[in-house]
């Protein structure tokens, strides 16, 4: 019996041990970004899947637009869009070239599940979507900022969605106007969408958080 | 017998020790931004070397968010500003001697700059599925000063100031040494 006590007792103390120091927080992450990307399908109007993922989605080609975006003066950089065409992508001081000229920016959804790599230039699946973005939204709580994009799908015939991406109209050094890849996710969750399903893709871009 | 409460105690400190550490784990963003400084003295032996991670201000969100879409920043000026589309300004790393006071996203300007110097071409490497970009600048003095905050200047036309932090502990150049500051930015941190 009194064994029986001493192991509930010791149980017990454990498991108070590890509910008291869950309850400690870890102190405000600062510096950094963070992407969150959100979908949601609905059906009938009715909000009936939820898939939200933290991930680290950012492509070769974002890499070389922050590090172009962060040079003194000259640079260039060879990137390939979203058909697989290489491309100069060229910044200079008077600002006469410039790859941030070009408009657009587009949301994918495809059935492909092939793990991300940063060399990632389109969606792996052989079946995707594309849509026109909203406007991007800026939101503010100090010493965060987020900016929102989102698109919405309207999906003609059933599809699996396994993976999103976000593709944005750049100008290269001959200006000429391409689509690059600059984020792809494949979701932890798949999402079977049927035909007449409305679904959205929400890409969360956080600053400081 | 006796060890029996020391026993239980001890499971009980384990378990908080273990939920602890678990639940004040770092949280690690997507795409960090760090900076080095080295310090070296006259002789040019290194006397200092601190790491920390920077804190980004609403001009460095202008200056992300513009790479997707179009977005406007604060100068150094205080004024807001669309942020055009050309991004081949000169970049600066600043460094200061003031004494900011929770330095963060709403940032503007150093509090007491000190120094700006043109930064070295920014360096890109990929490894794996990580990014990193890099870039330093150096700074020598003829007298003696203690630096206590550094920044990340880019000049679209206008200064914006980037980062921003204050530094741990005061950092104290010696007349004739020479500083070396390191922005080291790292993309897909977490993977």
């Amino acid at each position: 019996m009194r064994k029986i006590f001493l192991g509930i007792l010791l149980i017990s103390l454990i498991f108070s041990g590890w509910y008291i120091g869950s309850f400690l927080k870890p102190k405000e992450t600062k510096g950094g970004i963070s992407v969150t990307v959100i979908v949601r399908q609905y059906r009938d109007g009715k909000l009936i899947n939820e898939v939200i993922d933290k991930k680290d989605p950012f492509t070769k080609n974002f890499v070389a637009l922050l590090y172009l975006a962060l040079k003194s003066g000259y640079g260039t950089y060879s990137a390939t869009d979203i058909s697989g065409s290489s491309h100069t992508l060229q910044v200079d001081r008077s600002s006469f070239y410039t790859p941030l000229a070009g408009t657009g920016n587009y949301i994918y959804i495809g059935d492909g599940s092939a793990e991300f790599t940063i060399n990632d230039y389109k969606l792996s699946g052989t079946y995707t979507q594309k849509a026109t973005t909203s406007t991007p939204s800026e939101s503010t709580v100090n010493p965060k900022i987020n900016y929102t994009i989102s698109a919405s799908f309207t999906l003609s015939s059933a599809m699996t969605i396994r993976e999103v991406g976000y593709s944005r109209v750049l100008r290269d050094s001959g200006y000429n106007y391409a689509e690059f890849l600059l984020m792809r996710d494949v979701l932890s969750t798949p999402i079977s969408a049927a035909a007449g399903d409305t679904v959205t893709v929400t890409y969360i871009i956080r600053i400081n958080g | 017998m006796k060890k029996l409460p020391v026993f239980l105690l001890s499971a009980f400190l384990i378990s908080f020790l273990a939920s602890s550490a678990f639940s004040l784990r770092e949280e690690r963003g997507i795409m960090e931004v760090f900076v080095n400084l080295k310090v070296y003295d006259e002789k040019g032996t290194l006397i200092k070397d601190i790491t920390m991670r920077d804190p980004l201000t609403q001009a460095m969100g202008g200056f992300i968010n513009r790479l997707f879409s179009g977005a406007s920043a604060t100068d150094e000026s205080g004024t807001s500003r669309s942020l055009g589309t050309g991004v081949g300004g000169p970049l600066y790393i600043c460094v200061g001697t003031g004494s900011p006071v929770n330095p963060a996203y709403s940032d503007y300007k150093l509090v007491y700059p000190l120094q700006c110097v043109q930064a070295s071409q920014a360096t890109m490497s990929i490894v794996g599925n990580r990014g990193n970009i890099s870039l330093s600048a150096s700074f020598t003095f003829s007298q003696q000063y203690t630096i206590t905050e550094v920044g990340l200047r880019k000049y679209l036309s206008y200064n914006y100031l980037l980062a921003h932090d204050a530094l741990p502990s005061p950092v104290t150049v010696p007349a004739g040494g020479k500083l070396t500051v390191t922005y080291i930015i790292r993309i897909n941190s977490g993977v």
